[in-house]
């Protein structure tokens, strides 16, 4: 009776799954497949899901256009400058919040917090006119500077509750060991933190990649545009060239997919544990 | 060259708790010395400031000549064993061993050298390549020790670090420690709230509550003398019994059910301390309780056996007298059972009388 239960469960798990994996995957395969098309099979009176013909052809125009590689090079500068200084910053602010006593640290903690509450929107007119006044419209610059007000507040909260799992005896033995604060965290703390590390790194990453309003407000020049805004440009006057569009779209989400396949298995491993006794 | 002193230190945390309340300790070079305590008497924050990982609120702390109060814990030349080990979760044990070298910048080779030496001292070479999950608690308790004696360092301090093995790991590894000790030749700070440890151990035991030195001595003198009815009752196992009595008029000690003449040398004790007519605390350990007569026993006390523990060597009775609960050990063959109503006799050759008010010794 009880294995005949769990069976069940699971059936119904599984079905629950696979409609849930069919309704996101459903635009990506759409996608892929209409890339996949002569541009002549894209829009026909009998729609169909897979090509009659495969072909490479939209890429091939994807990629002949001058300034997409150049798009994807942006994106690829401010994802990685925004991912690396975020972890950067947020470790070191993390830690200090969490292993270092100064005054004011729960104020810092709270107006961190604080910070993560405003809607973005509301944000735009202020950047826009501080990276006026500072000279930094129309570059990347700006962008890792914005992105980075958005992710830091997240990645320190992130990297802060997980660095408070971590048993403090581990901290004071690595400073036991001659450690200074910057190796303890390099050496120590960061390696057992992977998880967390992981996620700091994706989130801010992808935040770079995707991001649209602060590219469109704060970027002007074509040679600086990001592929999220890039993608905006295929979009014609008169005509929509969906082969195109939809190869831009998987190869704006190839480089995203390959980073959450590299790291994925990080955010599963808990390697605190066995450390110590818990 | 490794004596360490403590000299008024105090401790008192931000919601003004006082951790640790004026303490004053010699620790000679290559002693043995071992902190116990009932949970938050303040042991392990004493060993976190001798470390350094703890803020000093007042005091000094003197390793060999240099006060060490403003020397960060890695300048101390001290190396501190956790509890929960707190190994290194993501390096081998090989790495965990030889992180410190690393950190002094040593050359490889001599790493190499002193991680086998002291991986062969542990016996724990072959677990080298391992990473921390994957080693037992006693295999990571070794590696612990191991990273600690690695540094050949002036002063060892140990927090309480058989607390987390089972019991008969805990007593294998706390022969191995002593042997440790003998063949290091060095200072060590053992922290435990396990008397038997301090006992077993310690060449000098201070025993603390709510961060007071309660008594400083070797385990013999504080098992005999103890200076107050706290110390009384956490040293020893069973624990000494503790009656309430009274001094009459004769100078005797007076139960509900006998009474005994004081020697004339404690006569006079009682008489200065004024404690004639007083009530006071009669202590006496389990082994001094007999159930027969002998020449030198007080008594008798009737009572009925509450619990019976069989120890196999012993026997530990606790009895319920008209005078309180009283704890006796005798011979395994003995024949006694639960609700029997026994004699019993107190054998008074080795006496201690408390002050009732503070628990202080008189006698």
């Amino acid at each position: 009776m009880k294995s005949n239960s769990g069976f069940w469960n699971k059936a119904i798990r599984l079905v629950l799954l696979m409609i849930l994996t069919y309704v996101l995957l459903f635009p990506m395969t759409v996608a892929l497949f209409t890339s996949l098309k002569p541009p002549g099979e894209v829009i026909t009176a009998t729609p169909s899901l897979l090509p009659h013909d495969f072909t490479l052809q939209n890429y091939r125009v994807l990629f002949s256009l001058r300034e997409f590689p150049r798009y994807l090079l942006n994106s690829f500068l401010v994802s990685c400058y925004t991912a690396l200084i975020s972890i950067l910053v947020s470790s070191l602010a993390a830690y200090a919040l969490v292993w270092m006593n100064f005054t004011g640290k729960r104020t810092i903690v709270k107006a961190i917090f604080f910070t993560y509450m405003f809607p973005q929107i509301l944000l735009v007119l202020p950047l826009f006119l501080m990276c006026y006044e500072l000279n930094l419209i129309d570059t990347k610059m700006a962008l890792v500077l914005t992105y980075l007000s958005f992710s830091l507040p997240f990645c320190v909260w992130m990297l802060k509750s997980f660095f408070e799992s971590i048993p403090e005896e581990l901290v004071e033995a690595a400073m036991l060991d001659g450690c200074t604060y910057l190796q303890c965290l390099f050496k120590v703390v960061l390696p057992v933190s992977i998880p967390a590390v992981t996620a700091v790194l994706v989130f801010s990453f992808v935040l770079g990649w995707s991001e649209y309003l602060f590219a469109n407000t704060l970027i002007i020049s074509d040679t600086n545009r990001t592929i999220a805004i890039g993608l905006q440009t295929l979009i014609g006057y008169y005509r929509v060239d969906y082969g195109l569009l939809t190869a831009a779209s998987i190869v704006m989400t190839l480089p995203v997919l390959l980073f959450f396949v590299t790291v994925q298995k990080y955010f599963i491993q808990g390697l605190v544990v066995g450390s110590v006794k818990e | 060259m490794a004596k360490l002193f403590l000299e008024n230190l105090t401790k008192v945390y931000d919601n003004k708790v006082a951790a640790v309340k004026d303490v004053n300790l010699s620790i000679e070079d290559k002693e043995f010395l071992v902190m116990v305590g009932p949970s938050g008497c303040g042991k392990s924050t004493i060993l976190r400031m001798i470390a350094g990982l703890e803020e000093i609120t007042s005091g000094n702390i003197f390793i060999g000549e240099t006060r060490v109060n403003d020397i960060p814990p890695k300048d101390r030349d001290i190396v501190m064993v956790f509890q929960n080990y707190a190994l290194y979760p993501h390096m081998t044990v090989y790495n965990n061993l030889a992180f410190s070298l690393k950190m002094k910048g040593i050359d490889k080779e001599e790493i190499k050298r002193r991680v086998s030496d002291t991986a062969k001292i542990l016996e724990i070479e072959e677990l080298l390549k391992r990473k921390p999950k994957q080693l037992s608690g006693g295999q990571k308790q070794r590696v612990a020790l191991g990273r600690a004696i690695i540094r050949n360092p002036k002063v060892f301090l140990l927090d309480e670090p058989l607390s987390n093995l089972d019991a008969k790991l805990r007593v294998q590894l706390r022969a191995e420690l002593y042997r440790l000790y003998k063949r290091l030749n060095t200072t060590i700070i053992y922290v435990t709230h396990d008397q038997t440890e301090a006992m077993t151990m310690g060449s000098k035991i201070v025993v603390l509550k709510d961060g007071i030195i309660q008594q400083t001595g070797t385990p013999q003198n504080i098992y005999k003398y103890p200076l107050n009815t706290f110390v009384a009752g956490f040293i020893g196992t069973p624990p000494m019994n503790l009656l309430e009595a009274e001094i009459n008029g004769e100078l005797s000690v007076q139960f509900q059910q006998f009474s005994f003449t004081l020697e004339e040398k404690h006569k006079e004790v009682i008489r200065a301390g004024g404690y004639a007519g007083k009530k006071v605390i009669f202590g006496i350990r389990a082994e001094e309780i007999t159930t027969s007569q002998s020449e030198c026993s007080m008594g008798p006390v009737t009572g009925e056996v509450e619990v019976i523990e069989n120890l196999g060597s012993e026997l530990n009775v606790y009895i319920n007298t008209t005078d309180g609960g009283l704890v006796t050990k005798v011979h395994p063959g003995t024949e006694i059972k639960i609700e029997d109503k026994i004699k019993l006799y107190f054998n008074t050759g080795q006496l201690h009388l408390f002050d009732k008010d503070n628990g202080r010794r008189i006698i």
